[in-house]
């Protein structure tokens, strides 16, 4: 895509899920990018509401977490185990660029956002290549302080120069139900 | 790799684990994968 956090929605995210892991020879399955949406007045759609229940595991037969309660609380997402689509490792903080930001838009539990906490935090429900902002997790589980692989802090802002600025480059994550 | 993991003969009443031959990491089907946007 390559247009910073505008990823086309949720329907553009999963769309591109589903394209490279059917290119990479995955059969039989839904996709699903793990994203949260925000909405006015109410709560948006939560990223782990989207997603199945598990297990998943990653190319190399890796096992992620059994379930969503592990995915949430201890899951196997580190540098070494949060691959692409065909076994490759992402770039992390150890690498130039560093690219450990991984679009997510949601809070540390993988649900949405209230609507109380006020701020863009899913780059106008991944739309927007501009203004605005998404939070963002660390697929190494390093730096500022955090740990998280879901909900780190949030970007500067949405466009793919912003990202990058904060060691991204609109990246996340796909799960299969 | 290969998950050759009984090598110790069986006896009367013991119960044997063993993964199938072949059995690879690959057979667990891909759930997860980080992606550019």
């Amino acid at each position: 895509m390559g247009k910073g956090a505008d990823l086309g929605g949720l329907a553009g995210a999963d769309a591109h899920c589903a394209k490279l892991a059917t290119a990479a020879g995955s059969t039989g399955r839904t996709w699903r990018a793990y994203l949260s949406t925000q909405e006015e007045g109410k709560r948006g759609i939560s990223a782990r509401s989207r997603i199945g229940t598990g297990p998943w595991y990653n190319a190399r037969g890796e096992l992620i977490a059994v379930d969503l309660d592990q995915l949430h609380i201890n899951p196997n997402i580190f540098l070494r185990t949060a691959l692409d689509e065909n076994g490759n490792r992402v770039k992390g903080r150890e690498s130039k660029p560093n690219e450990h930001d991984i679009l997510t838009g949601t809070q540390a539990d993988g649900t949405a956002y209230f609507p109380w906490q006020k701020g863009d935090k899913t780059c106008k429900n991944w739309t927007s290549s501009g203004e605005g902002s998404a939070t963002v997790g660390h697929h190494d589980r390093h730096g500022g302080g955090n740990t998280s692989w879901n909900a780190a802090h949030n970007s500067r802002g949405c466009s793919q120069e912003n990202l990058q600025s904060t060691g991204g480059a609109g990246l996340f994550y796909c799960f299969a139900q | 790799m290969n998950m050759n993991i009984a090598k110790a003969p069986a006896v009367a009443g013991m119960v044997v684990c063993m993964a199938a031959p072949g059995a690879t990491a690959q057979d667990k089907p891909m759930g997860f994968f980080v992606t550019y946007g």
